[in-house]
């Protein structure tokens, strides 16, 4: 155990505490996200999205292709964050060897919130607290309902407009901003694609549709900042059969 | 939480500002990187391990500060155990190719 998990035993050991004999405390902590399952859609197995020359490694792309609408736990976290950061890596290389060989195009802004030093000054701490006011509570985001999930959505759009035109008084400011944003916008999204799933499978459970339904065996494709859309796409998985077996 | 940077031995390389995933430490010139957002700090430890003369202790508990002495995390000697419980540290290296957990399926 200790040489396989040597992390598991660092606060045991800080604490001096034996956790073969002794009693401790736990606390539990629910991580918000469903984890590790969603994250950016894939095009291919160089990682590719469909935003050309960004490619998605490890949490940040999605790992539906492994394990479905399941966590991946443990092994399968491992795996997939050790192929795909090979695999993105080699990729952005290539597209960038290429790119240098061409002339430099011009680059635009699609990003608002938290960008500009100009814009409307928000309390980050208590924006940080009113996301997570949305995603830790189970009667939310594990327990799902149609009227919980309807309510919490209104408030993070409310709050997704605040931050649209939020800016920083600093560098670090803006940056505490922009990870606030990217926190509102993926439980605006996590929330769009929970309502649009009415059913109960995987990790997602829905409790006024408590059952699996076959009509719904397909993947929800989620997209949009201010606007937010939902669309089914099958599941065929022709690009990832090799990643799967 | 990040607890304590001893600035004794402390090298100024800023390693740890790099490391670390939510921007703890800041950088300061011509002397050691400060811990400027101690409740950023989610307790991951990279900068631990990364430190290469072990001037940071992080403490096992992420939600509050202790604030810890330099002298007593000497005294329980506590500077660099991760890092040499992993293998990342020189007397330790042999711990690097202790783990055969992975050929548990084969």
């Amino acid at each position: 155990m200790r040489r396989a998990q040597p992390n598991f035993f660092l606060p045991f050991n800080r604490r001096g505490i034996d956790p073969f004999t002794e009693r401790f405390q736990v606390t539990l902590r629910l991580e918000g996200t469903v984890r590790g399952t969603g994250g950016l859609r894939l095009l291919g197995l160089d990682c590719s999205t469909n935003v050309p020359g960004l490619y998605a490694a490890g949490d940040n792309a999605t790992r539906e292709p492994i394990c479905g609408g399941f966590t991946g736990g443990g092994s399968h976290n491992a795996a997939w964050a050790i192929s795909t950061g090979c695999f993105a890596g080699n990729a952005a290389a290539d597209f960038a060897a290429v790119r240098a060989t061409q002339p430099p195009s011009p680059v635009r802004r699609l990003g608002k919130a938290g960008f500009s030093k100009a814009g409307t000054v928000v309390d980050n701490e208590a924006a940080i607290k009113a996301v997570q006011a949305e995603v830790f509570p189970l009667d939310i985001n594990y327990f799902r309902t149609e009227s919980a999930l309807t309510a919490s959505l209104e408030r993070l759009d409310t709050l997704w407009q605040r931050l649209e035109s939020s800016g920083g008084v600093s560098d670090v400011a803006l940056l505490a901003l922009r990870q606030t944003a990217a926190m509102t916008a993926t439980a605006r999204w996590m929330y769009n694609a929970a309502l649009a799933r009415t059913e109960t499978r995987g990790m997602h459970r829905r409790d006024d549709f408590p059952k699996q339904d076959q009509a719904q065996h397909h993947r929800l494709i989620v997209s949009g900042l201010a606007n937010i859309a939902v669309r089914s796409e099958p599941v065929q998985a022709a690009s990832f059969r090799e990643a799967a077996e | 939480m990040i607890e304590v940077l001893d600035t004794d031995i402390c090298t100024d390389c800023n390693l740890c500002v790099s490391v670390c995933p939510t921007n703890v430490f800041q950088a300061v010139p011509d002397g050691p990187p400060v811990i400027a957002r101690q409740d950023s700090c989610q307790t991951c430890y990279m900068c631990e391990i990364y430190c290469p003369v072990d001037a940071l202790y992080v403490d096992p508990d992420p939600s509050h500060v202790y604030g810890l002495s330099v002298e007593a995390v000497k005294k329980d000697r506590l500077f660099g155990s991760y890092r040499q419980a992993i293998g990342w540290a020189k007397e330790t290296r042999h711990l690097r190719h202790v783990d055969d957990h992975f050929r548990l399926p084969q």
